[in-house]
């Protein structure tokens, strides 16, 4: 009993993870259609980031998760402008142009700060404990931070101008445009905020977990399946995905164990995507 | 074994202008001789931090030669260059890196590292004449099949016995739970130390999981589930093994560690939170650290290199395997006749400047005679206090 | 940029023609290293083309490594079982995966863009797992080791040069297969790629094709695993790992993903590149990432697609053609 609550805190909180770094990961998609290979990058480069203010400069920790997220989504915005907008249009290129940042931005981490993982940790430590069953704090911290930033970016593309205009670019482009929306200035902005998201889940994250140049190709492959799972571009989709994931995961990684755990994972998304091609939330899905 | 942060960061930058100065120089220089040794091994990728490690370690013993004029080579001084290759921890990536070494004449070098580099890697041995020095825990990383391969350290069949009964002894632990990921890299190791631990009456239990796992959270419930004396980090690489015992702390596990995978005690104390939440750890040190050696390495790296050495455990073991590279090059007089490089090297007891005198060992259990036989470190820490790294002989066979 | 028939026939059979020196280089070289890479851009080839087979399409397939994985693996348990004879394990490994491909087929050719991307890249992750899963059957994650060497009516093909000139071979075998599927269906499968609903309302059986592409495509992918198994001596699952995906991928894409030409020409640059990069330690990564924005900015539309681009620009300018638009978006 006490391991099947446990279990289901653990697989909530992976829940919360995922469904933040999923989220810029499918408004890139759904509001530029560009598969961003480069996503788990900029997770890892939020940490890189968090730890050097902190861990090093000596930044105030909340400080320090609010400055990663600012450079993030500004190395983020030039990205976009002097690497993506040009091919906006060429799905397949945009694909292998991140990937090709991805793999410069990892050698220039390996390069300034070595390949051995960071002494990076989360400066609350313990855990809330009732009868055997734990919540670490540094867990419920990052399940509110999480939750006000997915709320914030649902607030941003439900409820302002900026996000009815980028809902109008993701519908239809050429329509968006005709009415007078400019995607000169909407594409980057989407880009950066979707980058500062990844750059904040790896600030907030990473000091949980472990820090090194490479923890960024697992976190890009969940991001992947949580994405695909509730439907490209689908924002709620993406949340409700995120939670399965979690759950899943943490379900059969407990009771089945970490490698077989990871096979019913793919394999139970394989057969939701059967069942529902488009995936959860999806609707039509975009041609690639 | 803690370093200043800032060192640490700066190191791969003034590692990668020092190999760069050390290219101009060498084209400067114009010595009358040259010799070539190579390194192969993961450079880029999850395991890079093994492959870098060892890099640098070659680089840096050269550099030392260098330093001093150049390596006595058959009345001459020569100078040393070393011919890096990134072998992807794939097999395919140690064929085409005993290929690359192959076209550019380098006879004897470190690596490869990771057991697929090395299962690709060893047919080629043969056919290319090349010595290498591997440190991967494969089951058979050296073998009568490939003549010219060597080992750079024991694997866990030789250490294991002597450090888990020790660990035991001090601990008194009945029940195991072994993790490594679920390829090559962690099997091999893995079951090789769990074997180790049934063998002294442990019940024992093996946990792979997969290879990229972020987030250790469910595999950490599992194991407190299990509820083990303690868990064996056997073959897992430093930031999931930091990542792991984070998760175990804050889900108030309170058994021990064992960790004979080389990683050293770093990775673990991370997870920790610092030596004094640790209840018990014992680990295998690939050379004694705390002897007066290892010291020294650290400090010549620092003064010819120019930048702090690297924290990962395998700074020693390169460094030893380089050193005796150099100097069986430097006793036979060629870098380029294997035959004479192997003959020195079997007929010529290992021997280092920092560490003193070896062995060679490897009969019995691979069958042949060509791994080091060097001590190595046990260290541990009981009850929140760190005890230290005691130096635990290992036999020789001739 | 209309698609020109004629001229892309002659760009494709110009592709193959650039495979022919590969299996002269063993016959005319001994440099380890020339060898190698010969034997590399063999097998890069194939693989690529079974990418480039679903492309034909506008499907981007991930498959190709769990297709290579089941070729390679086929080819290898049946040379240490005895049957070491290449034509025997072509067929193997080249109908195993045809016959795996009917049922994944069946499951996933109704998907359409990134979800096709997913699913084909799960089934490579699914892979390794049973693979470490099963250890008896495929030596788990040791893989598959000490497998002899081929032999070709009798004669020993373990000798260094025959090795790699059997390599080539069965590239080749396996590129003329994706050459012939490409073109005996290039109007089907263009007339899908341009605009599905409208093909199948002309009574083209999008189905159909698609199915006969995926089936075509596994075959070549599981020659390009034979090629590389025969090669290594061992069918090991890092050999097939999900992410090489990339690579071929980036060769088809860095070539130009219009003709087997680019395939060719991209496969050969990447893995030349790649195999340089390779010694510049840990910088490989980052110069390989360079050099994939530099040409897919500098040539959206691949080396080969770019070229032909200019060229064609050239050429229409000497007749009576009025000029071409300048170049705007790829694809």
């Amino acid at each position: 009993m006490v391991t099947f609550v446990s279990a289901g805190v653990i697989g909530l909180s992976m829940g919360a993870q995922y469904a933040l770094i999923a989220i810029g990961f499918t408004l890139i998609f759904g509001i530029l259609g560009v598969v961003n290979f480069a996503h788990g990058g900029f997770y890892v480069l939020g940490g890189y980031l968090a730890f050097t203010l902190s861990h090093v400069l000596g930044v105030p920790f909340v400080a320090a998760i609010v400055l990663a997220t600012i450079a993030t989504a500004a190395i983020g915005y030039v990205v976009e402008i002097v690497l993506v907008e040009k091919y906006v249009v060429d799905h397949l290129a945009t694909m292998l142009i991140t990937l090709g940042f991805y793999q410069i931005l990892i050698t220039a981490i390996v390069v300034f700060y070595g390949a051995e993982p960071m002494d990076f940790s989360f400066p609350i430590t313990g855990s809330l404990r009732s009868g055997g069953i734990f919540v670490p704090y540094s867990n419920l911290i990052v399940f509110v931070v999480c939750g006000a930033a997915i709320a914030a970016v649902y607030w941003l593309v439900y409820r302002t101008r900026y996000g009815i205009a980028l809902r109008a670019m993701a519908d239809d482009g050429p329509v968006a445009r005709s009415q007078g929306i400019p995607p000169a200035t909407m594409f980057p902005m989407a880009f950066a905020i979707a980058t500062g998201l990844a750059g904040l889940t790896g600030a907030l994250v990473t000091p949980m977990l472990a820090l090194d140049p490479h923890v960024g190709e697992g976190v890009l492959l969940k991001a992947f399946v949580v994405v695909i799972l509730g439907g490209m571009g689908s924002i709620p989709g993406a949340m409700l995905a995120a939670f399965i994931v979690g759950l899943t995961e943490a379900y059969a990684s407990v009771y089945l164990g970490g490698s077989k755990g990871a096979l019913v994972l793919f394999v139970l998304v394989l057969v939701i995507l059967l069942v529902r091609p488009q995936g959860i939330f999806g609707t039509e899905a975009r041609k690639a | 074994m803690r370093m200043p942060k800032k060192a640490r960061t700066r190191l791969t930058t003034s590692v990668l202008a020092g190999s760069a100065s050390l290219l101009f120089s060498a084209a400067a220089l114009a010595q009358d001789c040259e010799v070539k040794v190579g390194m192969a091994g993961p450079l880029t990728g999850g395991a890079s931090a093994w492959g870098l490690a060892m890099k640098t370690s070659m680089e840096f013993v050269a550099a030392k030669h260098n330093e001093a004029g150049g390596l006595p080579v058959g009345g001459k001084k020569c100078k040393v260059n070393v011919v890096t290759v990134d072998a992807q921890c794939s097999a395919a990536g140690g064929a085409a890196a005993s290929n690359y070494l192959a076209s550019q004449n380098v006879k004897i070098l470190i690596g490869p590292v990771c057991s697929p580099e090395t299962t690709g890697f060893q047919p080629l041995s043969n056919r290319h004449k090349q010595i290498f020095f591997n440190s991967s825990y494969k089951a058979d990383a050296i073998g009568p099949d490939w003549p010219y391969g060597f080992h750079m350290h024991q694997g866990p069949k030789v250490f294991g016995p002597i450090i888990i009964k020790a660990g035991k002894d001090r601990f008194k632990f009945n029940t195991a739970v072994v993790m490594g990921p679920n390829d090559q890299g962690g099997t091999d190791s893995g079951n090789q130390s769990a074997a180790i631990y049934r063998e002294i009456g442990v019940k024992t239990e093996v946990e792979w999981y997969q290879r990229g796992t972020t987030n250790f959270g469910p595999i950490a419930a599992r194991i407190m589930a299990q509820n083990p004396d303690i868990v064996e980090l056997a073959a897992m690489p430093p930031p999931d093994v930091t990542n792991l015992v984070r998760q175990l702390t804050q889900a108030g596990y309170n058994g021990l560690y064992g960790g004979m995978g080389g990683i050293g005690m770093e990775p673990v104390v991370q997870g920790a939170g610092g030596v004094e939440k640790i209840k018990g750890y014992f680990w295998l040190e690939l050379m004694p650290v705390e002897d007066p050696g290892a010291l020294k390495v650290r400090e010549d790296y620092q003064r010819i290199m120019k930048s702090a050495p690297t924290t990962n455990a395998m700074l020693y073991t390169s460094t030893f395997a380089a050193e005796n590279i150099l100097r069986a090059v430097s006793l036979a007089g060629t870098d380029s006749d294997v035959d004479k490089l192997a003959d020195v090297l079997r007929k010529t007891a290992p021997e280092s400047e920092y560490f003193g005198k070896g062995c060679w060992r490897g009969k019995a259990q691979y069958g042949i005679n060509q791994e080091f036989a060097f001590p190595v470190g046990m260290g541990v820490i009981q009850d929140g206090k760190r005890i230290g790294v005691e130096r635990v002989n290992l036999p020789c066979e001739s | 940029m209309a698609p020109d028939r004629h001229r892309d026939f002659w760009l494709d059979l110009w592709g193959m023609a650039l495979l022919l020196p590969l299996l002269a280089m063993p016959l005319l070289f001994k440099d380890p290293f020339i060898l190698s890479l010969t034997y590399q851009f063999a097998i890069g080839v194939a693989a690529s083309l079974s990418v480039y087979v679903m492309l034909r399409m506008g499907l981007l397939s991930f498959t190709v490594p769990a297709f290579m994985a089941v070729g390679g693996y086929a080819a290898a348990m049946l040379a240490k079982s005895g049957v070491t004879e290449i034509m025997a394990l072509m067929l193997a490994s080249f109908v195993l995966p045809m016959i795996f491909a009917v049922p994944l087929g069946l499951l996933v050719l109704k998907l359409k863009g990134l979800y096709f991307i997913f699913i084909t890249f799960i089934f490579n992750e699914i892979l390794q797992l049973i693979i470490f899963e099963t250890p008896k059957l495929t030596g788990g994650s040791d893989g598959v080791v000490g497998v002899p060497a081929a032999t070709f009516l009798g004669a020993d093909l373990g000798v260094p040069w025959r090795q790699v000139f059997a390599t080539v071979a069965v590239c080749l075998i396996a590129s003329v297969i994706a050459f012939a599927a490409s073109h005996r269906y290039r109007a089907e499968f263009t007339s899908i790629e341009e605009n599905e609903t409208l093909a199948e309302s002309l009574g083209v059986a999008v189905w159909k094709y698609r199915m006969i592409g995926y089936i075509v495509s596994a075959g070549v992918a599981g020659l390009a695993g034979l090629a590389l198994v025969n090669m290594l001596g061992t069918a090991h699952p890092s050999s097939f790992a999900s992410w090489s995906v990339n690579n071929y991928i980036a060769y088809v894409f860095v070539g130009g993903r219009g003709t087997v030409l680019g395939v060719v020409v991209g496969s050969y640059l990447l893995i030349y590149m790649t195999n340089v990069f390779n010694a510049y330690a840990h910088l490989s990564a980052g110069l390989f990432g360079l050099l994939l924005i530099a040409v897919m900015m500098a040539a959206p539309g691949g080396v080969v697609g770019t070229a032909v681009k200019l060229f064609g620009g050239f050429r229409a300018d000497k007749g009576d053609a009025p000029r071409p638009a300048p170049a705007g978006g790829a694809a």
